[in-house]
């Protein structure tokens, strides 16, 4: 049995393609999807061990997303990583309170980033 | 709306002529009785004998379930069209059709054509046997391949006397025609027991399995749906016309033994480490008895989802509730079939618990450019969600489906267009 991906839901199709690359390169595997509908369905599918979620995107936000996770029995212990562009003390907040594990305002160096994955994996 | 076209030949005019939705079928055309009374009874005192021949619809029953009742309403339509066609094989009878309660059964009205000529009962029989062979032979050719309709034909002949009041002498020779009628199904339905009992004693059952995938690009298999055929070339060849015979006849239980015993033993040659879907008849987990059923008796039950129709939930779902939660502690999973087939509403689906909702096949066909069932569709990946549940599509056929489905956020699926099913297991 092969070890669960990570899975990276963001609507920007160049910071998807990045960020896979980081955590590719760390050794992790990883499943992308650009809006929530897919991005839940991809989880549905791969059951990750992580997900990595962008704040902003059209349609389903990040934090809808989020609220969802935590919803459902199935993927409620699955820990999620906010990305977001902003700084406003209140989206973290907002981010916290949806159920998020922790947050990363972008642009993020791709060290921070492979630092809280490790953590959260490890919690 | 038809206009009448089945009315006598040379009927009197009585009082309403022109079409009518109280006096005609609105389906078929068909007159009601009390629309040719006048034109009957006219035949009936100058003949002597009228025939009345009864074609017993009842065993479409089933195939209405199946499909729905347009689909029915427009096979009505249909065997009026053949009748109407057939009336002039039989000259110089006369034959027509009408209705007693509209949508149902049909009955005929025989009159010899000439003057002064008598019906005799072998005539009356012939005609009826000839018409019911033809109506047959024409609804098999129509009926989707898998499925399977009969008519049953019965007959009488209502002997005219001035003394009786010719409205009594009619109902009771109709009812006459449907005892008839009725003899000949209770001889078929002896037949169909007798077949029956041969599946079930030579265990005349095979097992396909058809694979459910992770929609999408990588086709990962989440499991196979066991599928219960019987013997080839037969009338109990699909799944749902073999149950609902073997319920009709009391032997549910003893099928549904034949069947987990067959699926089981298929699955001795070959192992697979995904899951199992196992339909499961609803009305036997209502018996206690259901946990003496093969699939029951303390095999690993890990991999084990029983599928459950909808249906089940308009019955009294705390029953089945009750029945599905001691399953469930057994470790098998439990699946609700058809849903969103409209039989059950989305809160007593909800009340089942099911770890997997399926999708009716009548939503996901012809979903690409339906916007009702897009919506139908999902409300239901809501609900699945709310309820951690995972949802599967049934009888994706078609492409353009396929990406719709896709595209609402659905994540399992199953169907001819990915995958037939088969003997052999896959991955």
């Amino acid at each position: 049995m092969s070890v669960s991906p990570l899975l990276i839901i963001d609507d920007d199709q160049n910071i998807l393609i990045l960020v896979a690359e980081y955590l590719e390169s760390e050794g992790y595997t990883t499943v992308q999807a650009t809006n929530g509908i897919e991005g839940l369905r991809q989880l549905e599918i791969h059951n990750p061990q992580l997900v990595i979620l962008d704040v902003n995107m059209p349609e389903m936000d990040g934090m809808q997303i989020c609220r969802m996770i935590r919803a459902n029995e199935k993927f409620q212990h699955i820990p999620v990583l906010m990305l977001t562009a902003r700084t406003d003390i209140m989206d973290m907040m907002e981010a916290r309170r949806m159920g998020a594990n922790d947050y990363l305002i972008k642009p993020f160096d791709p060290q921070a980033l492979i630092q809280k994955v490790v953590r959260l994996l490890a919690q | 709306m038809k206009t009448p076209t089945h009315l006598p030949p040379g009927s009197r005019p009585v009082a309403i002529s022109s079409f009518h939705p109280l006096f005609h079928d609105s389906i078929t055309g068909l007159p009601s009785a009390p629309l040719i009374m006048e034109s009957m009874r006219d035949l009936a005192s100058e003949h002597g004998k009228i025939g009345i021949i009864f074609i017993d619809t009842t065993h479409l029953e089933t195939l209405e379930k199946v499909h729905n009742w347009e689909w029915m309403d427009s096979i009505y339509s249909q065997l009026c069209g053949w009748i109407e066609s057939l009336s002039s094989e039989f000259a110089p009878l006369r034959m027509f059709a009408m209705h007693r309660v509209p949508g149902d059964n049909l009955i005929l009205v025989v009159s010899p054509g000439v003057k002064e000529s008598v019906l005799s009962e072998p005539e009356l029989a012939d005609v009826s046997a000839r018409t019911e062979e033809i109506l047959n032979r024409n609804l098999a050719e129509m009926l989707p391949s898998q499925s399977f309709g009969r008519l049953f034909h019965g007959y009488s002949i209502l002997e005219y006397n001035s003394n009786q009041r010719f409205e009594r002498l009619l109902a009771r020779t109709i009812n006459r025609a449907f005892q008839n009628a009725l003899g000949r199904q209770v001889e078929t339905d002896q037949e169909d027991i007798r077949q029956l009992e041969e599946i079930v004693r030579l265990q005349k059952i095979r097992t396909l399995f058809q694979p459910i995938f992770a929609l999408g690009d990588h086709k990962e298999i989440l499991g196979h749906e066991a599928l219960s055929r019987g013997p080839e070339g037969t009338a109990f060849e699909t799944a749902e016309i073999l149950f609902s015979m073997a319920e009709r006849c009391g032997m549910l239980t003893h099928l549904e033994r034949v069947c987990q015993k067959q699926i089981l033993s298929a699955l001795e040659t070959q192992s697979t480490s995904k899951l199992l879907f196992v339909n499961m008849e609803p009305s036997l987990l209502e018996q206690e008895s259901y946990l003496l059923l093969p699939l029951f008796d303390g095999r690993s039950a890990q991999n084990v989802v029983l599928e459950v129709t909808e249906r089940i939930a308009i019955t009294d779902y705390r029953v089945v509730a009750r029945a599905l939660e001691s399953i469930r502690s057994r470790g098998f999973r439990v699946a609700v079939d058809d849903a969103g087939s409209g039989f059950a509403s989305l809160e007593s689906i909800a009340y089942l618990k099911p770890d997997y909702i399926k999708i009716s096949e009548k939503l996901v066909q012809g979903i690409s450019n339906d916007y009702i069932k897009q919506e139908i569709v999902r409300t239901l990946r809501d609900m699945a969600w709310r309820l951690s549940a995972s949802v599967i599509a049934e009888g994706i056929e078609d492409e353009m489906d396929l990406n719709m489905l896709i595209d609402l956020g659905i994540s399992y699926g199953q169907g001819y267009l990915l995958q037939r099913p088969a003997e052999r297991l896959l991955g």
